[in-house]
């Protein structure tokens, strides 16, 4: 309550007191205004003496743009502006999401002498956080009175999914694109694996004949190799709401949030052209490019990245397949929701596209958080074979998935399917 | 630190006052007192529907006023309504403190409960003082002292009105 309106009250109680007593001539009533009137008098002259709040304030944090988990370091500086002494209280006030993991984020004291500064660390979950004002209290010296103002310094953090470093994950799209890359394409020429051999045709490079070939034959072979170029990537993430579930504080959105953001780094890193569309509230889509500059493109992207229920998105139909260039790979991140959605991802296939699920498994949490018991462990089994039937039929459609249990890190899950693919090779 | 010295003041004086009042057999009023103290214990102590702290100060004065009217010692009244207005305004401090650590508090709290008793003190000295006090006025020096007394109300509410800080453009 501003000490205007302390005042105020205070004030009125005293002069009710005193009218009563005036007006019955009841002398005790104007001996209990007295203690109304020292309290409001004493404000009113604090109030009077109260110094003018010009505080100079500046906030800096070390950077405004984090991983999730990272803390990052804020200093909040302040200097009197020739203001008289003064006892001064100023806190910054986080957002919801932002939590303080070191140093206090409040300063209460004289402002006498020179610049003061506090320092605190923070952490926060992904998402965009729009700093409040910071909240200024001035106090008068010998005085009750207070003043508060609010020092307007902007400032928008924001914090990123964390990217977690993969192994190699195997593409094989139908259709690359002319550069050099890790992507197999499929066609001889100069690269690291045998391809096939031919005939010598003029012009051929002379190091490449196989002179073994030659010595066998009585003819010219050409050795060649598979060219490697880089591929355009897709990344869908599902942001349909009912295909997410809350498990006590962990989310399944949260974790393919975090699954993509690692996944386009994997794959840019690798040298590839990626794109993002997130698929939910709208039609949020990252257009593809290259290089680290698409990162931060993808990762600021995916930092507001929230699920939506809209009727228009109910199911994957509404993936508009002709912003994806003809046979580019596909990599959906999406703990799907039925038959329908193997449809769709059918008829992906069916049109060329190279398609890979990362499907988070939310049921090692829900084991967790439920207590064990019979029933639960049936339970268990019965939604484990529903499961694995589920992603046998879309592995019989050519779709590439990646089971991933959320109890483990996603490299773990990739891993298991780089290592089966090495095995039935 | 402010919100347990509200809790103990604001309650001191209406119990004290509830006690008289029943010592008295002035039931009723007593028994407010004492409802009135526990209401602030329940608001403050749980921190809940704490919009009811001023009604909870008017009727602190009301029963004061009561108490007077029924005859009790104007002092125990004073006493009363004083520990009333400090409890009140030690609770809405504690409120305006509340964001600051526990350390940083202490020097602030220590000063201020200091400044509240010289004032409390010096309240509870004029008004048995006062109580002491035996004057008649005629009807011209009664009048004289009104007038004066409104025009020093009136200079002081210009006063207290032009330290209201206009809002900021960006609250608008």
């Amino acid at each position: 309550m501003p000490t205007q309106w302390r005042f105020f009250i205070t004030s009125g109680l005293g002069l009710s007191l005193a009218l009563v007593g005036v007006v019955f001539r009841l002398a005790p009533f104007l001996v209990l205004s007295i203690p109304a009137f020292v309290y409001s008098g004493a404000l009113l002259v604090s109030l009077l003496l109260l110094p003018d709040p010009s505080v100079e304030i500046v906030r800096r944090f070390d950077r405004v743009r984090f991983s999730e988990g990272d803390a990052v370091l804020a200093k909040l500086a302040f200097r009197s502006q020739g203001a008289p002494s003064a006892f001064v209280g100023i806190c910054d006030v986080l957002p919801s999401g932002v939590a303080v993991v070191d140093g206090e984020t409040s300063y209460l004291g004289d402002l006498a002498g020179p610049s003061s500064e506090i320092t605190y660390s923070i952490k926060a979950t992904r998402g965009e956080y729009g700093l409040a004002p910071i909240r200024l209290t001035v106090w008068s010296r010998f005085g009750m009175a207070m003043r508060q103002s609010v020092g307007e310094l902007p400032e928008t953090l924001r914090c990123v999914p964390k990217v977690e470093p993969l192994p190699r994950i195997p593409i094989h799209p139908r259709r690359t694109r002319a550069f050099a890359g890790p992507v197999r394409a499929n066609i001889g020429g100069t690269g690291m694996d045998f391809f096939g051999s031919r005939a010598y045709v003029p012009g051929d490079d002379v190091r490449r004949i196989n002179w073994r070939a030659y010595a066998l034959r009585d003819e010219l072979v050409v050795t060649e190799f598979e060219q490697e170029r880089i591929a355009d990537v897709n990344l869908i993430l599902d942001a349909r709401a009912r295909a997410h579930t809350q498990v006590g504080d962990s989310f399944t959105f949260d974790h393919a949030t975090q699954a993509t953001a690692s996944l386009a780094s994997h794959f840019i890193e690798q040298g590839n052209n990626v794109g993002l569309l997130i698929y939910g509230d709208y039609l949020n889509w990252v257009f593809p490019a290259l290089g680290r500059g698409q990162t931060e493109r993808i990762l600021d992207a995916l930092s507001h990245a929230n699920i939506a229920d809209k009727k228009a998105f109910e199911d994957l139909r509404q993936i508009p397949a002709r912003l994806f260039p003809a046979h580019s790979q596909l990599v959906l991140v999406s703990p799907l929701v039925g038959e329908s959605d193997v449809e769709i991802l059918a008829l992906l296939r069916a049109r060329g596209y190279s398609l890979m699920l990362v499907c988070p498994d939310s049921l090692p949490l829900e084991r967790r958080a439920h207590p064990e018991s019979t029933a639960s462990k049936l339970a268990t089994r019965i939604l484990r074979l529903e499961r694995a039937i589920f992603l046998e039929s879309l592995a019989q459609f050519g779709v590439k998935v990646v089971d991933w249990p959320l109890d483990e890190p996603l490299a773990v899950a990739v891993q298991q399917v780089t290592r089966r693919r090495g095995e039935s090779r | 630190m402010m919100r347990a010295a509200s809790l103990f003041v604001l309650p001191t004086g209406l119990s004290l006052l509830a006690f008289v009042s029943l010592a008295s057999r002035q039931r009723l009023l007593g028994l407010c007192a004492l409802a009135l103290s526990a209401l602030w214990v329940l608001l403050v102590g749980l921190k809940r529907f704490l919009r009811l702290r001023t009604p909870i100060l008017v009727g602190a004065t009301v029963l004061c006023g009561l108490a007077v009217f029924t005859g009790q010692p104007p002092l125990i009244a004073v006493l009363a309504l004083t520990a009333s207005i400090y409890g009140w305004d030690f609770s809405l401090t504690a409120d305006s403190l509340a964001a600051f650590r526990k350390s940083a508090k202490g020097r602030f709290v220590v000063r201020y409960i200091t400044l509240s008793s010289i004032l409390a003190g010096l309240g509870i000295g004029l008004a048995a003082a006062a109580a002491l006090w035996r004057t008649t006025l005629s009807f011209s020096p009664a009048l004289g002292l009104a007038v004066g007394t409104l025009l020093v109300a009136v200079v002081l509410l210009r006063l207290a009105r032009s330290t209201i800080e206009t809002p900021d453009a960006s609250e608008q």
